[in-house]
């Protein structure tokens, strides 16, 4: 673009994750204007690869405390940056499973087949070059295959959207070496080549509306010198990609209720420290690999992010037992269970500060899969050679033996004990041509609007019982490459 | 699975649903309603006092006991609105979550408005916020709303029955029963045809309209599916059963109150005698009337003690305090719960007010904006001090785990943990302050010096008592700085023992 600044983007795009990134860039290769606001700041390559402190200030949104309320309180982290949570996860990949996309068809009307997606899966898995592990697997992943297999359990090693990676263990931290694909490696680049621009430290406030139709974004722009100005960007027509929690919160504050923010799921973890007889050294190589398939869809199992501080944390429910146990952190490894979440959550405009007030309250189907989850990571990495298994929940105290594990195969963990996490949430505003429970089409059009398209995780129609970054954008560029051919139209 | 019922219709050209039909105006209605109000409040007020001496019912006043039984009274019709704030969660339960705090807030807007509008108008009121909380079309927030109403005067109407059958014949009491009881059972009957055969309804309605027009018979259509949708949730056990036990558990408090007032006034706590009040009074305030039932309440509610042998100055001095009982706070807690709901309302109305406003225009990426508002700079980030408190918390966590304290490390973390703390929503962050504030309070008291001058074994045993002791709320207290302290402290020791991070290398 040069000469006179254009009065008004054709496409204004919120968010530049996973959904946002893959939006600009399938829009702006069409020859569509595409302008890209991103709330959070651009990293330098000088502030990628610090330590978790670091990385809270920098990277996640309210430094990572965004609580989920409910009875049991769970804390969500995502990325508040240019590339979204995409440069602090894993880059663990998923297609959307058949029988997942089969049940949305169903329950949902979603109209979109498991054909429809294959290109737009495999475009993604190229840009991000997505791949299993080249070097040799890391000792805590293979004594997890050592307990998988004594159990008799299918597993297979996760694909990661990752090129080169050297174990530098700082994924969640801005992957130093750059090998840990970020939406801000190949996806931005080729849509700012392609004549999209991305404005970062920009926040969407409010959709400005004029009957059906949205006019453009009200938002609140950083000027890099500490000022920001509120600011109105006009637009034909508007891609939000917010995130599960920060899309809904726009929307429902600009007047789109229609089951917007209603649904909210989750998928809850809880996570678990083992201690084997042999260093591990799960601080200074890549997290475990392999994912446990035998208990999909509603349970999975898995290899968690270790660093020492990490270790700490997670061993903090049962401190006063567990506080010398550091001294021995290279025998130490995070491994976690995951259930996909079948309680209630919803996101609301808090009555105070700029932030949504989130809630979920855990199922007791879901209180049971964790349960059953953790006897049965505990019993394979006691068949692993783990000599004790320490789980974030309060007062438990370790699992020495096969016998305990079992016994939550059967028994509840009490709620007001569990310390939960989540990294994924999703279905906030579920798509679908089902009207009555969804926000959103097909193609991820807001009902009640003309010109609002949705292209994030708030949309998948509900859990998609794995890592959801794939799902995010397979459906994105499916709805993307639609949403060009209508606006060339 | 709960049922719902949807009258599919073709989105308009562009996929836009069509509208979502919208409540009546209540304007003309209101007027109406005012004047029946005020008319009949005046003329039962008037009636209430009519040969009473203003003297004799002061006298009562100030013969009476308040204390305990009026903040009894008022804490049992307090935990009759959490509960009605947990029925209504049920009803809206297969189309919105709604926290029992938001809930609750919203029933309690609802009384609080019916206190300061005439004519039961805090219902259109309810229905509204309730449809702004849950995303629900207006017409289906009104239906939950009536039917909550409904499910209310059925069950004071089962006190009443039941209380009848304990207490000695009256026919002044025994013809409101009769009254209620043809009013309720045709709109009982009409509750559970609409929830039976939702169908029918639904073909009823289309099959009256139809020489309407077509508009107007999918308006019509439209209006029913949502009240049959509302309804139709009654069908399920696991929706039912609650509410039912839900309405009946509201008003055994709402009784609660009324026997808990008599005692304040030399009457026998009598259960019997609380509900028949109880029933006559809200039975009787179903009359349109001025604002907060004045006149209305007084009257129904001091002629059906009376029937119950009380004399007249102490009927009207036990109605004005019951009254007031329940006037005063809920109208309290409507208006903290409207302050609320304002501020979140009235920020989006701001901003789209502002976005209006012409501005000069700016540009960024090349791209032109129109400038509304410039924001005061912030002032430079100093980085804060360690606080000496979180400091010592993080030394006494990190005692006995095999390694001497590092200073910088302890320094860094409590640094750490503050800011997170800082970046908690507002009413978190206060309450974890306040719940803070009471450990060190607690701390000091028992040691007779502040948590950070204690010895480190000290601190540790306090840590440990409250951070991983038998109690949930103080182990849910610590639970986030104890992990946030361990992280900073162990992540800084680490990436001190790294000695700095490796940058990013350029992209291939």
């Amino acid at each position: 673009m040069s000469g006179a600044p254009a009065r008004r983007a054709q496409v204004l795009v919120i968010g530049s994750g996973a959904g946002g990134a893959t939006a600009a860039l399938t829009l702006a290769e069409r020859g569509h204007d595409v302008l890209v606001l991103e709330e959070g700041p651009r990293i330098p390559d000088s502030r990628y690869g610090g330590d978790a402190v670091d990385a809270m200030d920098t990277w996640y949104r309210d430094r990572g405390m965004t609580p989920i309320l409910g009875r049991v309180p769970i804390g969500f982290v995502e990325g508040r940056c240019v590339g979204g949570s995409t440069e602090i996860n894993s880059g663990f990949w998923h297609r959307t499973p058949r029988e997942t996309l089969l049940r949305w068809r169903t329950r949902f009307g979603l109209d979109v087949t498991p054909e429809e997606l294959e290109p737009c899966f495999a475009w993604a898995e190229a840009l991000l070059h997505v791949s299993l592990h080249a070097g040799p697997r890391p000792a805590s992943t293979e004594l997890f295959a050592r307990g998988i297999e004594r159990m008799g359990w299918s597993a297979q090693e996760v694909p990661r959207a990752a090129r080169g990676c050297q174990g530098s263990n700082a994924c969640a931290q801005g992957c130093p070496t750059g090998a840990k694909q970020g939406v801000t490696r190949r996806l931005l680049p080729a849509a700012v080549a392609a004549g999209a621009r991305v404005v970062a430290d920009c926040r969407a406030k409010l959709l400005t509306r004029r009957g059906p139709r949205v006019t453009g974004v009200f938002a609140e722009l950083g000027l890099g010198d500490g000022r920001r100005e509120l600011v109105h960007f006009e637009a034909d027509h508007v891609v939000v990609a917010g995130g599960p929690l920060q899309t809904p919160f726009l929307l429902r504050r600009s007047g789109f209720r229609y089951n917007v923010g209603a649904t909210l799921g989750l998928h809850p973890m809880l996570k678990v420290v083992a201690r084997f007889p042999a260093p591990v050294d799960a601080e200074a190589g890549v997290l475990p690999l392999l994912g446990v398939r035998e208990f999909w869809p509603d349970v999975s199992l898995g290899g968690a992010f270790t660093t020492r501080g990490h270790l700490a944390m997670q061993l903090s429910d049962a401190w006063p037992a567990a506080r010398g146990l550091l001294a021995e952190r290279r025998h130490l490894a995070s491994y976690y269970v995951a259930v996909r979440g079948s309680g209630a959550g919803a996101v609301r405009p808090a009555a105070f500060g700029e932030a949504p007030r989130v809630t979920y309250d855990l199922s007791t189907d879901d209180l049971r899969h964790l349960s059953q989850g953790l006897g049965r990571l505990a019993s394979a990495l006691l068949a692993a050679g783990a000599t004790e298994v320490w789980p974030t929940v309060q007062r438990l105290g370790p699992i020495r033996a096969e016998a305990d594990a079992v016994r939550w195969l059967d028994e509840l963990l009490d709620r007001r004990r569990l310390s939960l996490t989540t990294v994924h949430a999703f279905s906030s505003c579920p798509m679908g041509e089902l009207h009555e429970r969804t926000a959103t089409d097909s193609r991820g059009r807001l009902r009640g609007t003309e010109n609002v398209t949705l292209l994030d995780a708030s949309v998948l129609p509900d859990s998609p019982g794995v890592n959801p970054q794939g799902s995010v954008m397979g459906l994105a560029r499916h709805n993307a490459l639609r949403l060009a051919d209508e606006l060339a139209r | 699975m709960v049922l719902r019922y949807h009258v599919a219709m073709p989105d308009a050209p562009g996929g836009r649903p069509e509208p979502e039909p919208r409540a009546a105006a209540p304007r003309a209605l209101g007027l109406a309603g005012v004047v029946v109000g005020v008319v009949a409040s005046g003329g039962l007020l008037a009636l209430a006092l009519r040969s009473l001496e203003p003297g004799d019912v002061v006298a009562a006043w100030r013969s009476s006991t308040p204390w305990p039984w009026i903040p009894l009274a008022v804490a049992a019709y307090l935990a009759g609105h959490l509960v009605r704030g947990q029925r209504c969660r049920t009803l809206v339960r297969a189309h919105a979550p709604l926290g029992l705090v938001a809930a609750s807030n919203v029933v309690v807007l609802g009384y609080a408005s019916n206190n300061v509008l005439p004519a039961r108008l805090g219902e259109l009121v309810r229905a509204g916020v309730l449809a702004e909380r849950t995303g629900m079309p207006v017409t289906q927030a009104l239906t939950v709303t009536l039917l909550e109403r409904l499910l209310d005067a059925l069950a004071v109407l089962a006190f009443l029955v039941l209380a009848m059958t304990r207490l000695p014949p009256d026919p002044w009491t025994l013809e409101i029963a009769r009254v209620a009881g043809v009013g309720l059972g045709v709109a009982g009957a009409a509750l559970a045809t609409a929830a039976l055969a939702p169908g029918l309804v639904i073909a009823s309605v289309a099959r009256a309209t139809a020489g309407l027009g077509a508009n107007t018979q999918t308006r019509a259509v439209r209006l029913t599916a949502g009240v049959v949708d509302a309804v139709v949730t009654l069908r399920e056990p696991s929706v039912l059963a609650p509410v039912l036990g839900t309405s009946l558990l509201v008003w055994a408090l709402e009784t609660a109150m009324f026997v808990l007032l008599l005692p304040a006034f030399g009457l026998a706590a009598d259960p019997w005698r609380g509900a028949a009040v109880m029933s006559v009074a809200n039975l009787g305030i179903l009359v349109p009337s001025t604002p907060g039932y004045v006149g209305t309440f007084h009257w129904f509610c001091a002629n059906a003690l009376g029937a119950q042998g009380v004399d007249a100055p102490t009927a009207l001095a036990y109605a004005v305090v019951a009254h007031l009982s329940f006037f005063v706070p809920v109208t309290a807690w409507g208006a903290v719960a409207l302050l609320g709901h304002g501020v979140r309302v009235g920020r989006a109305v701001a901003l789209a007010r502002s976005a209006r406003r012409p501005g000069p225009g700016g540009e960024v990426a090349g791209w032109a904006y129109r400038r509304v508002a410039l924001r005061a700079a912030p002032g430079a980030a100093e980085p804060p001090p360690p606080p000496p408190f979180l400091r010592a918390l993080a030394e006494a966590l990190v005692d006995g785990t095999g390694a001497p304290p590092e200073p910088a490390a302890l320094d860094r973390a409590a640094r750490f943990a503050a800011l997170q703390l800082r970046a908690l929503p507002p009413a978190l962050r206060a309450a974890h302050a306040a719940g803070l504030a009471g450990f060190r309070a607690w701390i000091t008291v028992r040691h007779g010096r502040s948590f950070h001058r204690l010895a480190v074994p000290a601190r540790r045993r306090a840590v440990d008592a409250w951070a991983f002791g038998p109690i949930a709320p103080l182990r849910q207290l610590l639970r986030p700085l104890r992990s946030l302290l361990l992280l900073g402290y162990f992540e800084s020791v680490a990436s001190a023992e790294r000695g700095g991070r490796a940058p990013r290398e350029a992209a291939p």
